[in-house]
């Protein structure tokens, strides 16, 4: 056959790894789990198929255009609204926009529902991980974000925020304008104004605000929500999965303030002097200042510039102090593999990575390191069955077989 | 059987890579234990996913969440006649075949529901995608859903799954003589259709595949 099958096998492969698929995993095993029984074609089911038929013909051609003050938020351009469902981002960052010009971007693994999207009104409920937030401002702006416990209100700002649900807390990093947040811990409603940073711990009801963000931490977030669809430089993208997109060909913010912060420095896209400034400040500073999205952009920055052991102890504290898991641990193989030689360090951190998203987007890749570690030893065998269980015509599949025949 | 949480304790077979997992799986499948789902979708539902991607395509049409649990259904309740445990993978690789059998066939017999395009998150459009490829790959599926259901999955064991032969044959239940013969007929049915795809014409100019 003249078809080039394989040519198109490869695009497939490119293409797989560009979507990760690990939320619908995720919903499947919760199926799974809930409701174990088979599912069987009922007729009352496709009679009732039928029957809406003529339902469904009348509204499509009876509705004609949206009307006006109907409740629509469109993600990335979609036609099709999103109001009253779940959505979940997966490695990639996704907008929703709303009718009055206000938007979210999200960052990759996070989960919102668009509860309500009326004039009067917009309910937004954040289930886990992290949205910059821009809501335009107008006379009846009423965006409300709910996130576990807590629920922030707003008329017209630009903020970062992010809930963590399984250790249950809030970020918050206010970038314009104001909001007012409820929730344990406070006792009355509390606002939240330009460049302030609010934790809150849903569990112990601790409230921390380890200071201003500082103008350079907004620049560096507002960033990444303008940064949403534009062109990205190479290295940048490949940041991108842990955290916000530090540097982009378009729309940079000039770094010219004498003294500027790492954030601002980032956020220009000099990456170089960034990490030698937040180097100097040292981790556990960093820590108590930064939201986890521009650390981890800091540290994927770090590792890019030639600063592996900088890059290795943000990332440890970060998955000890902030509990970041899966990414961070294939980065720090990746770091420990390819820069520090740490062959043993390596292994354990590609290990660890699989124990925490066995079916994550660099599993395959990782697999693959650890093939590359194991080489010919017993180990590295089972790795290579391993591999060639999970993925028999996979990148490194013919490396594998050559292992083991 | 019930899956549950990853979370719960589990035997050995917790390691990253423990010795011969399939057997300790099976084995708690058949004793009923309650981990042995769980650790049985953790280490085959990525595989198993893509299998099925890369037979059915990203057809709006299919819902990949209903086929992939109705794969890991059907393990669950027949691996009382899966006889050697070592072979866990190339039998779930198996149901997972035939339930994409089936489930191409419910699309072409209801094909002619399919008039309007329901409600649906889209695919991700990074700058970075190559839309010139996807293009290729979706008028690739187009073709294939013209094809019969049996040389369908045939073409995309071999030439998207890149399955060997006996593999192929395998997957299909079938002796490696009537995998042979049946992916003959489909590679000439795909050539023929595919050369009326104007988005399939670079993927011509190639020299012959194997």
């Amino acid at each position: 056959m003249r078809f080039a099958a394989k040519r198109l096998c490869a695009e497939l492969e490119r293409a797989e790894a560009e979507n990760a698929e690990d939320a619908l995993l995720g919903r499947v095993a919760l199926r799974l789990r809930e409701s174990p029984a088979r599912r069987r074609p009922r007729l009352w089911m496709a009679m009732a198929t039928v029957g809406s038929f003529a339902l469904v013909i009348g509204l499509y051609f009876g509705r004609g255009v949206p009307h006006e003050g109907e409740e629509v938020a469109h993600i990335d351009g979609s036609e099709s609204s999103i109001v009253g469902r779940w959505v979940k981002t997966g490695e990639e960052t996704r907008q929703v926009h709303f009718a009055d010009g206000s938007n979210l971007a999200l960052f990759p693994n996070t989960e919102v529902k668009v509860e309500a999207a009326s004039p009067q009104q917009t309910r937004v409920q954040l289930g886990d991980g992290r949205t910059h937030v821009h809501v335009v401002h107008g006379e009846a702006t009423d965006y409300r974000f709910q996130a576990g416990p807590f629920e922030i209100r707003v008329t017209g700002t630009q903020f970062d925020l992010a809930y963590h649900a399984s250790s249950k807390h809030l970020e918050l990093v206010l970038l314009e304008g104001g909001v007012v947040v409820t929730g344990p811990g406070l006792a009355a409603p509390r606002k939240v104004g330009p460049g302030e940073f609010l934790r809150l711990d849903a569990v112990t009801a601790e409230v921390s605000e380890p200071g201003r963000a500082g103008r350079g931490a907004l620049d560096s977030n507002a960033t990444a929500g303008a940064m949403v669809g534009a062109a990205v430089e190479p290295e940048a993208a490949e940041a991108a999965p842990l955290g916000t997109l530090a540097a982009s060909k378009t729309g940079p913010v000039p770094a010219t303030e004498k003294n500027a912060s790492w954030q601002v420095l980032l956020g220009s896209g000099d990456r170089k002097l960034a990490v030698r400034t937040a180097e100097g400040l040292g981790a556990a500073r960093l820590l108590e200042g930064g939201s986890t999205s521009s650390l981890l952009s800091l540290a994927q920055a770090a590792r890019l510039e030639g600063s592996p052991r900088f890059a290795q102890q943000l990332l440890v504290a970060l998955r000890e102090a902030r509990g970041e898991r899966g990414q961070s641990a294939f980065y720090l193989g990746k770091i420990a593999h390819d820069q520090l030689g740490q062959r043993a360090e390596a292994q354990k951190w590609f290990e660890t990575y699989l124990r925490e998203a066995p079916t994550g987007t660099f599993a395959e890749q990782a697999w693959a390191r650890l093939l590359e570690l194991g080489g010919t030893s017993a180990q590295g065998k089972k790795w290579a069955r391993e591999y060639l269980e999970r993925y028999p015509s996979g990148a490194s599949s013919a490396r594998a077989r050559s292992l083991l025949f | 059987m019930m899956l549950r949480s990853v979370h719960q304790p589990a035997p050995s077979h917790a390691s990253v890579v423990p010795l011969h997992p399939e057997l300790v799986i099976v084995q708690g499948l058949k004793d009923g234990q309650p981990w042995a789902g769980s650790a049985l979708f953790e280490r085959y539902s990525a595989s198993t996913l893509r299998l099925l991607r890369r037979v059915l395509g990203h057809d709006r049409h299919v819902d990949m969440e209903d086929v992939l649990q109705d794969v890991f259904l059907e393990a669950l309740g027949s691996v009382g006649s899966l006889k050697d445990p070592l072979a866990l993978g190339g039998w779930l690789r198996k149901i997972a075949v035939h339930t994409a059998y089936r489930a191409i066939r419910r699309r072409k017999a209801r094909r002619w529901l399919y008039f309007w395009e329901p409600s649906e998150l889209p695919e991700v459009s990074l700058p970075e995608v190559d839309f010139v490829a996807r293009d290729a790959c979706h008028a690739v599926y187009r073709v294939l859903a013209r094809l019969p259901a049996d040389e369908h999955l045939a073409f995309a064991l071999r030439h998207l799954e890149g399955q060997e032969l006996t593999e192929v044959a395998h997957s299909l239940g079938v002796s490696l003589a009537t995998a042979k013969r049946r992916l003959t007929k489909a590679e000439g049915r795909f050539e023929m259709l595919a050369r009326r795809e104007p988005r399939l014409d670079s993927y011509f100019d190639e020299e012959e595949a194997p």
